[in-house]
């Protein structure tokens, strides 16, 4: 079962795991992603962390422009 | 969940659903029967139920989990659908369920997670349930890299049994 949490309730709780010390999230991945690969790990795992953050800003932003048209 | 029920379907919706879930599952790969159930649960969505053979094993789909696909900031109907994939594929998959013997419940939602974000095509569906595996180890007290790191480790193993 998925579980009734919310996709947006997720959001918050990644980024806000992934920015300790008012780091941002996305640059703290991309950090973690540039230093696993110089160890030769793999990194799946960190760079879609990084796209569903990324995409999830892009949709946050478009909704606030939508919503401040409609004001 | 707005309303204790769902609302009433328009001719030929239930049908409709009844398709597009029978179409997504059957991409997803699973096996068995797939039922529509126009009623809110309380499993988000869908549930996978073991058979005794493959064939007779049942994925249910229920109204939230198109409420749910309806919401940019949710789930999508594949992702909910290839987490129970997920778990079909831990528990019918010769080697994988030969390794999860035994392993809890809150493990079994975190590798179901994994194995539907490797099934899915969509990219946007891929990461939502890597998210939400991570979610899951964070939820556990795991730090942000410890989750990210036992994640990958799983992943690395998943795809070289899968």
């Amino acid at each position: 079962m998925i579980g009734a949490k919310k996709l947006s309730t997720i959001r918050d709780e990644v980024e806000e795991a992934f920015s300790s010390r008012g780091e941002d999230p996305v640059q703290r991945l991309e950090a973690q992603i540039a230093s696993a690969k110089r160890k030769g790990n793999r990194t799946e795992v960190l760079e879609g962390l990084k796209r569903f953050l990324e995409r999830s800003r892009k949709r946050k932003r478009r909704k606030q422009r939508v919503g401040a048209r409609i004001e | 969940m707005a309303t204790h029920s769902p609302r009433p379907l328009a001719p030929g919706e239930h049908l409709a659903r009844r398709s597009r879930i029978a179409g997504l599952a059957r991409q997803l790969g699973f096996m068995g029967r797939v039922e529509y159930r126009h009623v809110y649960s309380r499993t988000g969505g869908a549930q996978y139920g073991q058979g005794s053979t493959a064939g007779q094993d049942l994925l249910t789909v229920y109204a939230e989990a198109f409420e749910r696909d309806a919401n940019p900031d949710d789930f999508s109907l594949e992702a909910i659908l290839a987490h129970e994939r997920g778990h079909q594929l831990l528990a019918r998959h010769p080697r994988i369920a030969k390794r999860v013997v035994g392993v809890s419940e809150a493990g079994e939602e975190i590798l179901a997670s994994l194995l539907g974000a490797m099934l899915c095509n969509d990219d946007d569906n891929r990461v939502t349930l890597l998210a939400k595996a991570t979610s899951e180890l964070l939820d556990r007290g795991q730090s942000a890299a410890a989750a990210s790191r036992q994640l990958q480790e799983l992943w690395d193993l998943l795809e070289t049994l899968l």
